[in-house]
């Protein structure tokens, strides 16, 4: 009697200690899994996240490209010709004027048609169909021809075998630089602007440099996007869009170097 | 030396390397919890060679004769060791009740201890009642550090959280000893083969606890930053 009890003692010891080591188990068990599974799920949502961040980039982008379409068609239609109907209007005030107001006249017909060519310039900077037309390149250079007409030096360089970009990729290239040319003139104070543009094997690099007064990299902008310039932020947002990077240094009174690297389109 | 070159001792290779990884932790400013873990672990060891050392030598010298039976150093350092184990555990307590129920179970525990050691069982008895006791707290203190890994709106990674490692060699170390240490004294006398054949599982578990508390010390803690 006792034997046995002993016995079914020690046997129910060692089921419970069984037991227990797998109740342990079970529990480590269902620790890992259920992590691995939270963690497969913060993936996902971090993913579904990036691309409805990138998709609503995209519409904002193609929203934005409109709008500027429409405002350079409508420049160039409506704006545009107000103000040849002015110049027009002005040409048959000269013939039947006084020679005392002849100076005034032409001075104004001289402005009307600076208005013109502004208007005409800025227009097609804006239309989206004209860059596509004339190409990133033609572009970038009537950008920077009206750069020059106030007062900077502009000094453009373009080395390599051109390829195509593919037209999205091109407009936002494009927008980028303007962005950039708008930021010189609005903060830089600079003199002289100088871009390289060089069609490598397998991307194509462009570098818009400044001799402006430069900024503080840490006030503007850190990696982890806290206290960045909308700016700079959109920037590299359209720039990460065409799987393309952006490096952007800065020192004070050093001027400001903006490089952008995209990949070349497999063919 | 040649005594401890025996498979109950192996053990103490993860227990050594272990103590010497966790001292890293007051070179490198970790938080308090790991700091009074690595207390803990010095002491074992401390304790432990203590322990091997009177079993073969320091019991008998010139100036006394005691028995060789070293079970009244493990009974000491019985109470000393759940403190600190408790005291760990309490730094990850987020709860106020948690913090408040921990803190004021911890006296009478202490309490039970000292007076079962010198009192109830006495210190050439295994104290399984202090054992049950605090085996019992520790895994119920390990389930709640499992259950606020789960809960913690960050997912960290499990396999290298110093935190979890040592949840983990504690939990299936006491988990796995509970039911042998409840009934040791009654296997002692009534089965000594499968005391003896406990003993393994214990070694083991042992093993496997202080290899887990040495790969703890070499992730970085998460949740006490």
């Amino acid at each position: 009697m006792q034997t046995s009890f002993s016995e079914i003692t020690t046997q129910v010891l060692l089921i419970s200690t069984g037991l227990l080591l797998l109740f342990g188990a079970c529990i480590i068990y269902f620790l890992f899994f259920y992590q691995r599974k939270r963690f497969r799920h913060q993936n996902e949502v971090s993913e579904l996240k990036a691309n409805f961040s990138k998709m609503l980039l995209q519409s904002k982008l193609e929203i934005q490209e409109q709008t500027l379409d429409h405002i350079g068609k409508e420049l160039h239609a409506n704006i545009g010709q107000i103000a040849s109907l002015i110049n027009i209007n002005l040409q048959e005030i000269l013939h039947d004027d006084t020679e005392m107001n002849r100076g005034n006249i032409m001075e104004t017909k001289s402005l009307t048609k600076q208005l013109l060519a502004e208007l005409k310039a800025l227009s097609t900077s804006l239309n989206t169909d004209h860059i596509m037309k004339i190409g990133f390149v033609k572009a970038l250079e009537n950008e920077l021809g009206r750069l020059a007409k106030v007062n900077y030096e502009v000094k453009f360089t373009k080395s390599g075998e051109t390829f195509a970009l593919g037209s999205d990729k091109e407009i936002i290239l494009f927008r980028l630089c303007q962005e950039v040319l708008n930021n010189i003139i609005k903060h830089a104070m600079a003199k002289s602007v100088n871009v390289t543009l060089r069609y490598n094997d397998d991307n194509l690099n462009l570098t818009i440099e400044d001799d402006g007064k430069g900024f503080v990299m840490d006030e503007i902008g850190n990696s982890d996007g806290t206290r960045q310039s909308t700016g700079l932020l959109n920037m590299k947002k359209r720039i990460k869009l065409i799987n393309g990077e952006i490096d952007i240094k800065s020192e004070l009174e050093a001027g400001t170097k903006v490089s952008v690297t995209i990949p070349k389109q497999p063919a | 030396m040649i005594k401890l070159l025996r498979l109950e001792y192996l053990y103490l290779i993860p227990l050594i390397i272990s103590t010497w990884l966790s001292l890293g932790s007051f070179r490198s400013s970790w938080p308090l919890p790991f700091k009074g873990f690595s207390l803990l672990l010095l002491l074992t060891c401390i304790v432990e060679f203590f322990s091997i050392l009177w079993k073969y030598y320091f019991h008998v010298t010139a100036y006394w004769a005691y028995s060789p039976s070293n079970l009244w150093v493990y009974n000491a350092f019985l109470s000393v060791r759940h403190l600190l184990l408790l005291s760990y555990f309490y730094g990850f307590m987020m709860t106020q009740q948690g913090r408040r129920g921990l803190a004021w179970s911890i006296p009478p525990f202490m309490l039970f201890a000292v007076v079962n050691y010198f009192f109830i069982q006495t210190p050439h008895m295994v104290n399984t009642y202090t054992l049950t006791i605090a085996n019992s707290m520790t895994v119920l203190l390990a389930i709640y550090f499992f259950r606020m890994v789960m809960l913690h709106k960050e997912i960290i990674d499990l396999t290298r959280s110093t935190e979890v490692w040592i949840a983990l060699g504690t939990f299936l170390y006491y988990t796995g000893t509970l039911p042998f240490f409840v009934t040791f004294n009654y296997l002692i006398i009534e089965k000594p083969g499968i005391a003896s054949s406990y003993l393994v599982i214990n070694d083991v578990l042992n093993f496997i606890m202080y290899t887990s508390y040495a790969v703890a010390f070499l992730c970085k803690p998460h949740f006490l930053k």
